[in-house]
């Protein structure tokens, strides 16, 4: 048996002692991490983030929350254009647009009949009568106050005028709209007063402010990507006499092992209606898309990335080092590539096939997107090894994407499902560099939209 | 923790009022994320905390990972820091859970205690280049399996108790116990193969002295 060389203490003593005296100094590479996790890569998420759900915040505050002063608002218009000498009934088609007309002497006399209209019961735009004292005494006075800013300024006439100036939409509208009102059979006390005309004009003017409607979405996404390489075997043999790494394999895709992964993506779109058929859009995207890749670890070495200076790409430094190697079939482990964008999707939207309530539509957009990290691994230009250099990545990009969907109309909600793709058009890389990558993600996309009155 | 010494050398009279004002200045603008006082922060102390990675991780790539996650994590929860104790033993206790984290989600820990519990642990005899004393003691802990390191780096250097052990590692206090007996050993008897501590002599022959 073997004497214990030290007593108790004595040994954890000295072992601490002495393993307190070792210094070790990190490579440049985790201070430039710690310092990106800290101030960039958190910042721009966190505004991007915060943009997004501060926009989707207003907007559905101000829809969602208050629909009470839109009603009040389009009652006033209603009462505007009583007056007018225009046949106003059910079919609007008998309106002559030329009859409403922006003069002076229509706006006094328009002035002249809202103040007698001001006591009377009224219908919503969404054609709900209002019978409760409470309601009515609130509204009304939220209907006086428009009027009087109305008169003063001058403009209501105005707003008759223009609301009139597209036969096409009168049209349209009146069908989307003719039956709410007439549902609902109002008490005579507070609808009596209210000729039928009046009801078919206040169906316009709700109309006419129909064509703007904000929109939400998520969608689960699958993400994978493409990559492309140099064709080696057409570089010069000048440059293959060169002391650089032996390319072994010249299809990049064939080498690499990548595995799709779920993502999402999160946004929300301003829509204006440009025809009975066709919308423009415009918004705001938050996307999360990675995908796994296998290599498997190594000790720190220099990454291959430095080949591809013979390429044009010249790193920022050489204290580049690769994680893990590709090729080696034993113990291969499973990384991921994350990426975090915010993109501005603009385009259009077509509605293919449907009626009120359900409807086919087809759209496409083109995304500039922002890249908010660039701590992803990237392979190297030989296809040895993977490593992190975010000089290689380019923040600015330029995604497109297509989308059909099915979309049903629950009360004031339209209800959207429907595939989706998206497929970055620029490399994930500088062009400088010889690999590119291009994203593409497949979706569901689930949403609703709403109209903006 | 059972052993409160990290700071004492830092921290001497021989330093001075300068170095604890610097410090505070370094914390303060920590506090308000300036970017120039968490570098400050960061080159005072990662020299020493990558060691203490280093003792845990298979490598020195992990090692950095380690200090890495570390850190952002020194700066993060900075606010919760309070002045009571010393600001060095703060940041070590938050590199240590991380690489006790690390080793968690790896399992590496978890492979290493089937290890631990076979009675013949490998010992990887692998040679590697030293030049100081320290770093020769420290290249014969990480000889050690993962496991035994583990509980040998928690115990005699860090500082903490086989019960804060056990919490920390989930497994029985005992089992903490046990392991450490068991590294110990494995230890001196490395340390001894490499010439770092004497040869001990056998008991028979003491017995026969004193007789």
């Amino acid at each position: 048996m073997m004497e214990r060389v030290y007593f108790d203490n004595e040994f954890e003593n000295q072992l601490k002692e002495k393993s307190d005296q070792l210094k070790m100094y990190p490579s440049d590479k985790v201070w430039n991490e710690v310092h990106r996790s800290l101030h960039t890569r958190r910042k721009g998420f966190v505004a991007g983030m915060s943009v997004l759900v501060g926009g989707i915040l207003i907007l559905a505050g101000t829809q969602l929350l208050s629909p009470s002063k839109t009603n009040g608002h389009n009652l006033a218009v209603t009462k505007t254009i009583q007056p007018a000498p225009a046949p106003a009934t059910a079919d609007l088609h008998a309106f002559n647009p030329n009859a409403f007309s922006a003069s002076d002497a229509t706006n006094r006399q328009t002035e002249s009949h809202l103040q007698q209209a001001l006591p009377a019961p009224f219908i919503s735009s969404t054609g709900t009568s209002v019978s409760a004292s409470r309601e009515e005494d609130r509204t009304l006075s939220s209907i006086k106050s428009e009027i009087a800013r109305a008169s003063a300024e001058n403009r209501l006439a105005n707003v008759s005028a223009s609301s009139l100036s597209s036969g096409n939409k009168m049209d349209l509208n009146l069908k989307e709209t003719e039956t709410a009102p007439q549902r609902l059979p109002a008490p005579a006390n507070v609808t009596g007063g209210v000729p039928e005309s009046d009801k078919s004009v206040a169906r316009f003017t709700h109309i006419h402010n129909d064509r703007f409607s904000w929109e939400i979405y998520a969608t689960p996404t699958l993400n994978t990507h493409h990559l492309y390489g140099v064709d080696y075997q057409n570089i010069s043999s000048s440059i293959q006499n060169a002391p650089i790494t032996v390319v072994r394999f010249a299809n990049v895709n064939g080498f690499v092992d990548n595995t799709p992964v779920m993502g999402y993506d999160l946004g929300g779109n301003l829509l204006y209606r440009i025809s009975k058929n066709f919308s423009l859009k415009a918004g705001l995207q938050f996307s999360f898309s990675r995908y796994y890749f296998k290599a498997y670890n190594s000790s720190p070495s220099q990454s291959g990335a430095t080949l591809s200076s013979y390429l044009g790409y010249i790193a920022d430094s050489l204290t580049n080092y690769s994680l893990a190697r590709t090729g080696n079939p034993k113990n291969p482990q499973r990384f991921q590539n994350k990426y975090y964008q915010l993109s501005i999707p603009v385009g259009i939207e077509w509605k293919v096939a449907g009626k009120r309530k359900l409807q086919l539509h087809i759209g496409a957009t083109v995304q500039p997107s922002y890249l908010l990290n660039r701590d992803a691994y990237v392979l190297s230009g030989d296809y040895n090894s993977y490593g992190k250099d975010p000089a290689v990545y380019r923040r600015w990009n330029l995604q497109a994407g297509a989308e059909t969907f099915i979309s049903y109309r629950v009360g004031s909600i339209r209800w959207e499902l429907g595939p989706q793709i998206r497929y970055q058009i620029l490399s994930t890389y500088k062009s400088s560099y010889p690999l590119q990558e291009n994203l593409v993600n497949y979706g569901i996309r689930l949403g609703f939209t709403k109209s903006i009155r | 923790m059972r052993q409160c010494s990290f700071n004492s050398k830092n921290l001497s009279n021989l330093q001075g009022n300068e170095v604890l004002m610097t410090e505070e200045a370094i914390l303060q603008g920590c506090l308000k994320n300036h970017a120039a006082a968490q570098r400050e922060l960061y080159q005072r102390y990662s020299p020493k905390m990558l060691a203490v990675c280093f003792r845990f991780a298979h490598n020195r790539e992990d090692a950095e990972d380690m200090l890495q996650d570390g850190f952002i994590k020194v700066f993060l929860q900075m606010h919760t820091f309070q002045s009571k104790g010393a600001f060095e033993g703060w940041i070590r206790r938050i590199i240590v859970h991380t690489c006790i984290n690390h080793l968690k989600k790896n399992k590496r820990f978890n492979e290493s205690v089937d290890i631990m519990q076979a009675s013949t642990a490998q010992i990887r005899e692998e040679s590697i280049p030293s030049i100081v004393q320290a770093k020769q003691i420290v290249d014969c802990i990480r000889l050690l399996p993962i496991g035994y390191r583990t509980v040998l780096n928690l115990y005699a250097i860090e500082g903490y108790s086989h019960k804060e052990i056990s919490g920390m590692l989930d497994i029985e206090e005992s089992t903490s116990r046990s392991q450490y007996t068991r590294a110990r050993q494995m230890l001196e008897d490395i340390l001894i193969r490499r010439k770092l501590l004497p040869e001990p002599k056998e008991k028979t022959e003491r017995l026969t002295a004193i007789q």
